[in-house]
């Protein structure tokens, strides 16, 4: 740089005017000696951003460590909540897309710009389909009362459990969970392994166990016999064997036999050793039918008790078993969990984002509208698809409409560009967006990689 | 001083006048306020930058006159228009709270890489720019919409938590705190941003010949800077995130009363906020060793001892957090292990000293302003550090904890040392920043009214602090009037010496003799160009040498100025002696 022209004057334009009599490749901003300075300039200014990235997540591995070092039966008892199929499907297509992304760099380096759009797209589905799984996993929780914040079943202010009906509703649920089995995980648990119909044997067992002594501490507590109005269906029984229908995790609906639950006869339980045969799950259905949590709290109590004198190693069955302290802690697993798969799938969304930019700069300009279509349409599918499960929501169909009438529109602009000949923006002397756009989505994967057996795969 | 003979032109490296009155810099490069608002020039965002902490500063000093004003009287009758009634006491909650909040995230923290940094990082490599711009610009932006989000937390209500929002009084507050901590997360990426493009600058933009080790070590420290912001930020930024979510959604994990933990909060916070002591001392002590250097004609003494001392600093300050905990229930044995950690930044603190102290031995001492502020920095890090040393022994800081005994000790490392090496590197890059030199004898008068000033606003408090005078109370038993007398005449002297200063510099800029191309005789490379430099930063590349053999100059008291020697390059090449 011997002479200052006067194209300089007005800001750093990197697209390269001004700097053509350099002989620079047109894409080399005017203050880097060359393309390979530039080149690893941004690799290496990506990779500290991708540190501060995940310092970011650090802190709330931290938390997350903390919490569950100082409880760890929360974590085993709350973790239940969670979809593990789901997750490990997610897993999956996150490490899929990743392997796309690497072949699309791969490719623009070798410099096949068509192989490398296509492999972006395909990254950019998979990123639709962890967005759309988890949207499923979200509406699970959300039915259940796992939410993040002062809604969620097991939030707990001073000691005492402000939603009573949601807490019901969420220690239903995953006492189902515990029961049938949804635990591809169980290894440790010995006679928990593959088999179900053993599985479901014992677990009932124990669960009858629960029963039992839920019975007793209920009827020594200030409720009574009131607690054991057996017989009645419970909604959240209901809700839950709805659940398996469509939670592919649990093989087959429960047995008859099982589900729904029959009615307890009290009067014969006393202790564990002659407790009466296996209904299951029960607990649901009198913590149903206590309205005060104290009650539902002494019900706990007397569940962790028999489990204990039945020494069975088993997960907790309810927060009460957990120690005092721990119980309130309940809701602050799923805070964590909301928390730390909300960032993550905001870092998804934006690597998304990225990927759309990246692709729409290597395509060829007759193709490029089409890329860009793919925003609106993707929207615009996710709102009609989620506004008709959930509803239908109308506003949520309309938009959603709207969107794909706004991606067909393009496409139809797109259709009148096909003569644009000029090519893509990258070659293998320049492909800087692609691979550091890679390095951000490798490291969106990376943190689902952690976060999946942390949260969802507790023993 | 000297008669100058051309008093009224710039003049260049070899002394010869600048007559071209059209010559282009990169003040003029571009017209317009979009050619502002949108530049990717690093010298014109460092000069929005200085604008801004500029104001930041003024916010925050008026509210620190405020609450020393409130601190003459300890009764509830009325004292300079301000009262002691409830609601003065809580005026007086938010004054501190705003005053300590804005200082550091909008002040201390940003000012000296922000401004200085941002000025010469890359003219130091020879480098045309940063390496990212646009990143750059993107950081001023994310300080602009931070600070943007402070004001609305002034009208909002205000905020009552300290700077440090401790759960869970932070959760609880009905004051502006959602507001004030997505406003410090803000400004916290505007310093990831800088501390990503001056890591890329220095790994990325050196010229051929100029190896690690003949950085000036301005750069080290801003690097070693860049390394803690760009490691601890995050985490302060997913605190702040957390607690945010706490006053939200309620979420817990610091509400004890949702079976959270406040200490977690303390943990996180700290983890950030002791590093971040150090991104605010850091660049300062670059900048010192520079000007120590150059104003002694010496080439500086244990030149890679300063370098690594950088990133001692820089790595033990990672591992020192518990320190602010040692009443907070932490376990001893915990506690004994963060003392003894603490103790040893000592050391590398201590190098950098004795290494000064060396540079100035038998030099060619010029006590002009840079300098004056640069000998005034070493005994206030001093004071400075060796009262940290109290704070970190385990059984003088039970007692001195909470007392203005730390808020003196943080006074002197922050704001005595970060601030006195922000004044005098401004004074020292003044001339190549706004081509104009100042007046000399009101930059040493502005120095000498701002060191006594700062001085008798906070020695005191060191007295105040070790009898017991707890921080962060707007009253106080009679015993302890005199000390706040003191201290808040101290208050004042230092505002009209700082005032002192922001009039000479205006003066400056409006009247002050063209500069010429090195005024001070350094040899970094930045003071090879003109003054100011070009929009490009150098007509000429410049040469690679060690940055501080000053021999390749020689002062021309014709200019009053340093030319540079026929044989520049041979004796570069010698080498140093
Ligand atoms: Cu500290």
């Amino acid at each position: 740089m011997t002479t200052i022209s006067a194209d300089h004057a007005h800001g750093h334009d990197d697209d390269g005017h001004g700097h053509d009599h350099h002989g620079h490749h047109p894409a080399q901003a005017h203050h880097f000696e060359s393309m390979e300075q530039q080149f690893e300039s941004g690799k290496l200014g990506m990779w500290v951003f991708l540190a501060t990235e995940i310092l970011m997540f650090g802190g709330l591995f931290c938390a997350y460590s903390i919490y569950r070092g100082l409880n760890p039966d929360v974590f085993l008892f709350a973790h239940k909540a969670l979809d593990t199929k789901m997750g490990a499907i997610n897993t999956a297509v996150l490490l899929a897309s990743s392997f796309t992304m690497a072949w699309g760099v791969l490719a623009i380096s070798r410099g096949k710009p068509k192989l490398c759009l296509l492999m972006l797209v395909l990254t950019f589905i998979g990123g639709c389909g962890f967005m759309g799984i988890k949207t499923k996993e979200y509406y699970d929780k959300y039915t259940h009362a796992f939410v993040p914040g002062k809604a969620n079943a097991f939030y707990n202010v001073g000691g005492a459990y402000t939603n009573p009906e949601k807490l019901q509703e969420g220690v239903g649920y995953i006492q189902y969970k515990q029961g049938h089995g949804d635990d591809h995980h169980g290894d440790d648990h010995g006679a928990h392994g593959g088999d179900h119909s053993e599985d479901d044997a014992e677990h009932g067992d124990a669960e009858h166990e629960n029963d039992g002594h839920a019975a007793e501490a209920a009827e020594g507590g200030h409720h009574g016999d009131d607690a054991h109005d057996a017989g009645k269906a419970s909604p959240a029984g209901v809700e839950a064997a709805e659940d398996t229908a469509h939670a592919a995790a649990v093989p087959a609906a429960p047995p008859p036999s099982v589900w729904p639950p029959k009615p307890v006869d009290h009067a014969n339980i006393k202790t564990p050793a002659n407790a009466a045969p296996a209904t299951h799950p029960n607990f649901t259905r009198q913590a149903e039918e206590v309205a005060d949590v104290s009650a539902v709290e002494s019900l706990y109590k007397g569940a962790a008790k028999a489990q204990a004198q039945a020494g069975h190693a088993h997960y907790p069955g309810s927060p009460a078993e957990l120690d005092p302290l721990s119980g309130e802690r309940t809701h602050i697993f799923f805070q964590i969990y909301f928390i730390m798969t909300g960032l993550h799938g905001l870092h998804v969304l934006i690597g998304m984002g990225v990927l759309l930019w990246v692709a729409w700069l290597v395509a060829p300009h007759a193709w490029r509208m089409f890329v860009l279509a793919s925003a609106p349409a993707t929207v615009g599918l996710y709102f009609l698809i989620a506004g008709y499960l959930m509803g239908p929501v109308v506003w949520m169909l309309v938009f959603g409409g709207l969107c794909l009438a706004a991606a067909v529109a393009m496409v139809v602009m797109g259709l009148g560009k096909l003569d644009d000949d000029r090519p893509g923006a990258f070659s293998p002397e320049y492909y800087t967006p692609v691979e550091i756009g890679g390095l951000y989505w490798h490291l969106v994967d990376l943190i689902w990689i952690f976060l999946f057996p942390l949260l969802y795969l507790i023993h | 001083m000297t008669t100058l003979t051309q008093p009224g032109v710039h003049t260049d490296l070899i002394g010869k006048p600048v007559t071209d009155p059209n010559r282009e810099t990169f003040w003029n490069a571009s017209k317009g306020w979009a050619s502002w608002a949108f530049t990717l020039d690093h010298k014109r965002i460092a000069v929005m930058y200085l604008i801004g902490v500029l104001a930041a500063f003024f916010l925050g000093g008026t509210m620190a006159i405020v609450l020393r004003t409130m601190l003459l009287t300890n009764s509830d009758v009325v004292a300079g228009g301000l009262g002691k009634g409830p609601t003065a006491v809580n005026f007086y909650n938010q004054a501190f709270t705003i005053h300590g909040a804005v200082m550091v995230f909008m002040f201390i923290i940003p000012a000296i890489p922000a401004v200085i940094g941002n000025m010469v990082l890359p003219m130091q490599v020879g480098a045309i720019d940063v390496a990212f711009p646009r990143l750059n610009l993107m950081s001023f932006y994310c300080w602009l919409v931070g600070a943007l989000f402070f004001l609305a937390v002034l009208v909002m209500g205000g905020l009552d938590t300290g700077w440090t929002f401790y759960t869970p009084y932070s959760i609880r507050t009905s004051t502006a705190a959602t507001a004030a901590v997505l406003g410090a997360f803000i400004l916290g990426f505007s310093s990831i941003l800088t501390g990503v493009n001056f890591v890329a600058t220095v790994h990325m933009m050196r010229p051929e010949g100029q190896g690690w080790f003949k950085l000036p070590l301005l750069l080290w420290a801003l690097y070693s800077t860049a390394v803690i912001q760009i490691l601890a930020t995050p985490v302060l930024a997913i605190t702040l995130l957390l607690v945010a979510a706490e006053r939200i959604l309620g979420v817990g994990i610091f509400d004890p009363a949702l079976g959270g933990d406040p200490v977690l909060f303390q943990h996180f916070f700290w983890f950030y906020s002791h590093p971040a002591v150090y991104i605010m001392v850091l660049p300062g002590l670059g900048v010192i060793s520079e000007i120590i250097s150059v104003f002694s004609r010496k080439h500086i003494f244990g030149y890679k001892f300063i370098a690594f001392s950088s990133l001692a600093i820089a790595l033990f300050g990672f591992i020192v957090w518990g320190h602010h905990m040692f009443t907070s229930g932490q376990s001893w044995l915990l506690n004994a292990i963060f003392s003894l950690l603490t103790m040893s930044v000592a050391i590398p603190s201590a190098v950098k000293v004795f290494n000064w102290l060396a540079t100035m031995y038998r030099g060619r001492i010029r006590l002009d302003t840079p300098m004056l502020y640069g000998m005034g920095f070493i005994w206030l890090f001093t004071i400075g550090g060796l009262t940290g040393l109290f704070l970190a022994a385990l059984n003088t800081d039970i007692h001195f904890h909470d007392t203005y005994f730390v808020v003196a000790h943080f006074h002197y490392v922050m704001v005595g040392s970060t601030l006195f090496a922000f004044i005098g590197g401004l004074y020292y890059w003044w001339p190549k920043m706004f081509g104009k030199m100042y007046d000399e004898k009101w930059g040493r008068i502005g120095a000498w009214v701002v060191f006594i000033g700062f001085n008798l606003t906070f020695f005191i408090q060191f007295l105040a602090g070790s009898r017991g005078m707890p921080r962060r109370y707007a009253n106080y038993p009679d015993e302890y009037q005199v000390y706040h007398h003191i201290s808040t005449l101290g208050s004042y002297v230092l505002t009209i010496g700082l005032f002192i200063v922001l009039f000479n510099w205006i003066h400056s800029i409006r009247k002050g003799r063209p500069a010429p191309a090195n005024p001070w005789g350094a040899n970094s490379m930045e003071w090879q160009s003109l003054s100011p430099p070009p929009h490009l930063n150098f007509d000429t590349p410049p040469k690679v040498g060690d940055p501080y053999n000053f021999d390749g100059w020689k002062y021309d008291p014709d200019i009053d100025a340093y030319v540079m020697r026929d044989d520049y390059e041979e004796i570069m090449a010698k080498g140093q002696h």
